[in-house]
């Protein structure tokens, strides 16, 4: 049973196509990386796999149960049991951060004790035990970065979405949180589907990589084919020159 | 599907309260011993008095309208975006005759110019008898109603200078000064809103009865009231109602199809370093001079006018011995009419922000078009349809008055939510949602909290509006359900002058110290939190 399986996904916005015909598989345990400039459909094809908008075409089984289809949800985000975590980070800046790792356990119907002892390890894990009871304001942007990705897996799912999650941050803090994702995944054995423009994140992070142009993808491929397919593109804008 | 029927019972219940009175009324009018009849309407095309009325509605409207427009905007460019003095005072002082009920400040007015006012006691008898004898008429209602509508174009103004780009500005900047970029630029990509203030200003000013009614000057709000009121011809009343609802309709029809798209495209831009003040310079003091000036003409001269008058303590007494049931009345109704408002108004403004279905422009619409709606219309309208002899457990009891409230008013706490909510990051909820909370969990959770702020201004505007209410209150009252502005609308036939004055002062204070007192508990509040 394949994590996630998409066949023939097309969206449209005003008649104009975001992402078109797209199908792919992703293995259990998998780092994809979704690679494209702004604008290529990445973040909708990410949306669509959350449940927050269908797709106009195709359909999409995760883990092997069909969630959406031809226009319809079938399944809402809250269904498919996955984490995400979003550009903005999305943290509730009126719950500590205590708070927004409770919410979503609370909501599980998991008991006062175990919620504890789950809110308690997960912060362990992304170093952030010391700042349980901080608001999120009160955080720095890495800080902030470490609650998101434990809200996120604290509900233990086996796929995590992530869309652009390090994209506000400088270079120096984005690498090394890129080795803290790769470090949690191995840990914790989740597939992941990574939604960035940076090319290097993508080959740093990604076991797979699908770059991706005017919705549709132009190559899928693993470090060494995604480097041979810019150095192509490289060549080819210096021949136009 | 918790968020499917709470968002669609929002909408039946809108229609059913607001659309279907005003549709059983029109129905009503054209059925004459139960058969089709045109016979309400006979007068209404033959009669001159009608074509009157008409007249003076329009005169009327369109002054109003076009005074707080050339007023208002320039007033709205200087609070918001000069280096004026006191630009904040200004625009909250600007802001108090709208809060509290138009007739208030034509009583004032008229308490100015009267035998034994102010006016008299400078400029002599016979002129003050002259200038009292103008005010009762055109200009009379035109300039009270001109400062009780200039706040919406001055705030209207404000609020959408917030919405244009600082980058365009800017660009305009290189090449000319301030008052090129103003002319140019920025007035250009403002002028929906200024469309909208004045298209507002002048749908309020049409179905306004309680002025023209004090100042004695014939509209069709007064007729239609009056046919109702005085002669109870229901048939003469919706005949005269019908009109006010066509031009109401036709009004926002032209609003929507020239401004519509234009309005919705605007957006707020929190990039606030880029958009240094204008500098008044040597215009400075001159221009300080004219907007307090105006400020003391139209805000400071009928208020103080009124405090003067009822200055003794024994007025007080006496107005509270006369009106205290009414008082505590309207305070409660007023509370009431709030919560409900709030709860409305945010389903109501969630479905309009997240397009959450269909029909939320419909909901839209129908909100906005009730409320520009003149208040006989709906009073009339909800009379249709609830009474009769199986609805009487709503139309003999002060649910009736709660109904006109949520008619009336659900467009403004409706839009303060949306307007709220999009400063919320939709992201906000859809991670409540990823971590699997059920809808109504989100909001109660999620999006209530960080929007506390917006509901709290909510609550507030419809306390404001729903207590100072008397036009749709004094058609839909039942018999000792009487609210304040009721009361002191019907012993001014009768009460003296200094009882009128001290009732009205009362009414003042009830409505702006509560809220006010309110906004300092929870400015007080986030203050301590953040410390």
């Amino acid at each position: 049973m394949k994590p996630i399986e998409l066949q023939s996904v097309s969206k449209y916005f005003n008649k104009k196509s975001a992402v078109l015909d797209f199908s792919m598989q992703i293995e259990e345990g998998e780092r994809v990386v979704l690679l494209g400039p702004s604008g290529c459909g990445k973040t909708t094809m990410l949306r669509i796999v959350a449940g927050f908008i269908p797709p106009d075409e195709g359909s999409i089984h995760i883990d092997g149960k069909l969630v959406a289809e031809h226009g319809h949800i079938l399944k809402q985000p809250e269904e498919r049991s996955l984490g995400m975590v979003f550009q903005d980070l999305a943290l509730w800046p009126h719950l500590s951060v205590r708070g927004n790792i409770e919410l979503g356990l609370k909501a599980h119907g998991i008991s006062r004790h175990d919620r504890v002892r789950r809110v308690q390890e997960i912060l362990n894990l992304v170093e952030m035990l010391d700042y349980i009871s901080a608001k999120p304001s009160e955080l720095s942007g890495g800080q902030q970065q470490r609650v998101a990705l434990a809200r996120a897996l604290a509900l233990r799912p086996k796929l995590l979405l992530m869309d652009e999650p390090l994209s506000s941050l400088d270079l120096e803090l984005n690498i090394k949180l890129r080795k803290e994702i790769i470090r949690l995944q191995n840990a914790l054995r989740f597939t992941l589907l990574y939604v960035t423009h940076d090319h290097e994140e993508a080959l740093d992070i990604g076991t797979r990589i699908v770059i991706m142009r005017r919705g549709r993808i132009e190559q899928i491929g693993q470090e060494k084919e995604v480097r041979e397919y810019f150095k192509r593109i490289a060549r080819l804008a210096e021949g136009a020159a | 599907m918790a968020r499917r029927i709470v968002l669609t019972s929002i909408f039946i219940f809108l229609t059913v309260i607001g659309l279907l009175p005003i549709l059983m009324m029109v129905l009503r009018s054209f059925v004459a011993d139960e058969r089709f009849s045109l016979l309400s309407y006979q007068g209404l095309l033959t009669s001159s008095r009608e074509w009157v009325l008409l007249s003076h509605s329009f005169a009327l409207a369109l002054s109003v309208a076009f005074l707080t427009t050339i007023v208002g905007v320039p007033l709205g460019i200087l609070l918001g975006k000069t280096d004026l003095p006191l630009r904040r005072f200004f625009a909250i002082a600007f802001t108090v005759p709208l809060v509290i009920s138009p007739y208030i400040t034509a009583v004032g007015w008229a308490d100015f110019f009267g035998g034994d006012g102010v006016f008299a006691n400078v400029a002599g008898a016979t002129v003050a008898q002259a200038a009292y004898q103008f005010l009762f008429g055109l200009a009379g209602c035109v300039l009270v109603l001109f400062s009780t509508f200039l706040p919406i174009a001055i705030l209207l103004t404000i609020t959408a200078l917030r919405t244009v780009n600082p980058r365009l500005e800017e660009a305009g900047k290189i090449v000319t000064g301030w008052s090129g970029v103003l002319s140019r630029v920025t007035i250009p990509l403002i002028i929906p809103t200024i469309s909208l203030a004045s298209i507002l200003t002048f749908l309020l000013t049409i179905g306004e009865f309680g002025v023209p009614n004090f100042l004695r000057y014939d509209v069709f709000a007064v007729e239609s009231f009056v046919q109702f009121s005085a002669f109870y011809n229901f048939e003469a009343a919706t005949a005269a109602a019908v009109p006010l609802a066509v031009i109401t309709s036709g009004v926002l029809l032209l609003e929507w199809f020239f401004f519509r798209e234009r309005i919705h495209q605007v957006q707020t831009f929190s990039d606030r370093t880029a958009l240094p003040l204008i500098e008044l310079g040597k215009f400075r003091v001159w221009m300080f001079s004219f907007v307090a000036l105006l400020c003391i003409i139209v805000v400071i001269v009928p208020l103080i006018v009124l405090i003067a008058r009822s200055s003794s303590v024994s007025e007080y007494v006496a107005a509270l011995k006369v009106a205290s049931d009414s008082l505590l009345r309207s305070l409660l109704y007023a509370a009431l009419g709030a919560c409900l408002l709030t709860l409305i108004g945010f389903f109501s403004g969630y479905l309009i922000h997240h397009q959450a279905m269909s029909f939320w422009r419909t909901t839209d619409t129908l909100t906005i078009f009730l409320f520009a709606l003149p208040s006989t219309v709906i009073g009339i309208g909800l009379i249709s349809m609830w009474n009769r002899p199986w609805t009487n457990f709503v139309y003999g009891t002060s649910a009736m008055i709660i109904l006109g409230y949520l008619v009336k008013y659900t467009a403004l706490t409706s839009r303060i939510t949306a307007s709220t909510l999009m400063l919320i990051p939709n992201s906000m909820e859809e991670a409540g949602q990823v971590a699997g909370l059920a809808w109504m969990r989100r909001i109660r959770t999620i999006v209530t909290p960080m929007a506390k702020k917006g509901i709290l201004v909510s609550w507030l505007v419809g306390y404001i509006f729903c207590l100072r209410d008397l036009e749709t209150t004094m058609i839909v009252y039942p018999p000792g359900h009487e609210t304040l502005p009721v009361r002191i609308a019907t012993l001014m036939a009768n009460g003296s002058a200094e009882l009128i004055a001290a009732l009205c002062v009362i009414m003042v204070c009830a409505t702006i110290l509560p809220p006010a007192f309110l906004w300092m508990l929870s400015s007080l509040r986030i203050r301590n939190l953040k410390q």
